[in-house]
């Protein structure tokens, strides 16, 4: 995002305004829907963020790019969501069993190795903690650098380096685990 | 060049993975790895989980691009938006006003002001309805136009906010204050960078950053240095965390006997490797 069109937007410059929600609604919307998981929720949070930023524009320094920057306020509007869903499944869970889980293993068309593979690791990688899940999240489905990371997330390099390390073990040794039962079946 | 052991090579696949490595370091690492099998077998098998960490992720959310009524949405409300400017030098104006008042008003007033219960949702005083004559007595001496001027400080979420255990990223989240609504601060940190609150949420102290926040006096906006420190005292910091910024405890030590790794270099990883007498074990060497 070029320094000019962000001076327009702050500005009020509506035509500026529109080219920055198009250039970026897409990879927001990305972002929101990889922490949340779930596209209707991401879409709301992509909206709250986006908003959030405008009313913000005011304390974006450009000492990151636009993109990192938006990225750390929509990680904030992301938490605030789950927060509120972990209250909402709490007090459901009296009477409700947890829907999208049970969704999720009542699928028999899980057949093909590759596919299956790569459910497993999703599950791993679901079953990380907040702070080794979103670095992997961030580095390889965003394909951030690891600098980008640490502004977005709010940590240093070697924190980022550190979280990688640790979850690249996790998945591997996880994934190895979970084939070997199966292999000795065959 | 001190030629590399295998555990630092390995250590360099993993900062080479990050896009890490210093200049000279790829070299060291191709040279080590031309003649190392079990090095190499590392590399190949961290790229296949790279690999297999990215179709997985691929695979579970696609590249979709925001649904097309939902970036409608957005851009009407974007447009209905009043980016966040700046505020100018009008509030020095709509601040002299309050600021007098209220200093004259602490010079009659010699009792200090407490921080009191949240008063968010005070309306402003209804000055034009005549109270009735009621037989129940008021606290308040009398409701004339030289009533005491309160003053009420707010801070505003400019964004979704962190409010966290101390004055850094480096404590934890404890709360979350949210866009637009308003939170009564409890105090300041002695560099002005951040305010304390209760946690709306957990109840708790916590600190947020003033970057994110708008402050608010009698609904003026203001700087933090030009809040009176009656209304806002200054309240030290919590003792930083010594964290060293790497590395740092895996949350969930992971055996040496289910950790993947063949930490003994004898060729044999975890259970195949006869040393390990359960998962659990934590030698793979004896
Ligand atoms: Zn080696």
């Amino acid at each position: 995002m070029d320094a000019q069109t962000l001076a327009r937007c702050k500005a009020g410059d509506p035509q500026a305004i529109e080219s920055l929600v198009l250039e970026h609604k897409d990879r927001l919307f990305r972002f929101c829907l990889s922490i949340l998981d779930d596209p209707a929720d991401a879409e709301d949070a992509t909206q709250e963020s986006f908003i959030a930023a405008l009313k913000a524009l005011k304390n974006y320094r450009q000492e990151s790019s636009f993109q990192t920057w938006l990225f750390s306020i929509a990680l904030n509007t992301c938490r605030g969501q789950l927060r509120q869903r972990t209250r909402r499944a709490r007090l459901a869970a009296a009477s409700q069993p947890l829907h999208r889980q049970q969704a999720e293993s009542s699928n028999p068309e899980r057949a093909a190795i590759a596919h299956e593979h790569s459910h497993a690791m999703w599950q791993a990688i679901s079953r990380l903690d907040e702070k080794h899940r979103l670095p992997v999240i961030l580095r390889y489905y965003h394909e951030l650098s690891t600098q980008e990371i640490a502004e977005v997330l709010g940590i240093n390099l070697g924190t980022v380096h550190s979280r990688l390390s640790i979850a690249r073990q996790h998945l591997g040794a996880e994934l190895r685990q979970a084939n070997r039962p199966k292999r000795a079946a065959r | 060049m001190k030629p590399l052991t295998h555990a630092q090579t390995q250590e360099l696949l993993q900062l080479a993975a990050d896009g890490l490595l210093q200049p000279g370091q790829r070299a060291q690492l191709d040279a080590h790895l031309a003649g190392c099998p079990e090095c190499a077998a590392y590399a190949s098998e961290l790229d296949s989980l790279q690999q297999l960490i990215t179709s997985s992720l691929h695979e579970r959310w696609g590249q979709p691009d925001m649904p097309a009524d939902a970036g409608r949405r957005l851009q009407e409300q974007a447009l209905r938006t009043r980016p966040g400017a700046g505020i100018g030098k009008l509030w020095l104006l709509l601040l002299a006003l309050p600021l007098a008042a209220l200093l004259a008003w602490q010079l009659l007033a010699p009792t200090p002001l407490t921080p009191s219960a949240p008063t968010e949702t005070q309306p402003a005083s209804p000055s034009a309805t005549v109270a009735p004559p009621t037989a129940t007595p008021s606290p308040i001496p009398s409701a004339t136009a030289t009533a005491p001027f309160a003053p009420t400080l707010f801070a505003v979420p400019a964004q979704t906010t962190n409010c966290r255990e101390g004055n850094s990223s480096q404590f934890d989240i404890v709360d979350t204050l949210y866009t637009d609504e308003r939170y009564e601060p409890l105090g300041r940190g002695r560099d002005e960078l951040w305010l304390q609150f209760r946690g709306p949420v957990s109840g708790v102290r916590c600190w947020a950053y003033v970057g994110n926040l708008s402050v608010l006096l009698n609904d003026d906006e203001v700087q933090l240095p030009d809040v009176p420190e009656s209304i806002l005292p200054y309240l030290a910091y919590p003792a930083t965390p010594t964290i060293p910024p790497t590395p740092e405890p895996t949350a969930t030590p992971v055996p040496q006997c289910s950790d993947g790794l063949d930490n003994d270099g004898d060729g044999y990883i975890d259970m195949q490797d006869r040393e390990c007498s359960d998962p659990t074990d934590n030698n793979e060497a004896n």
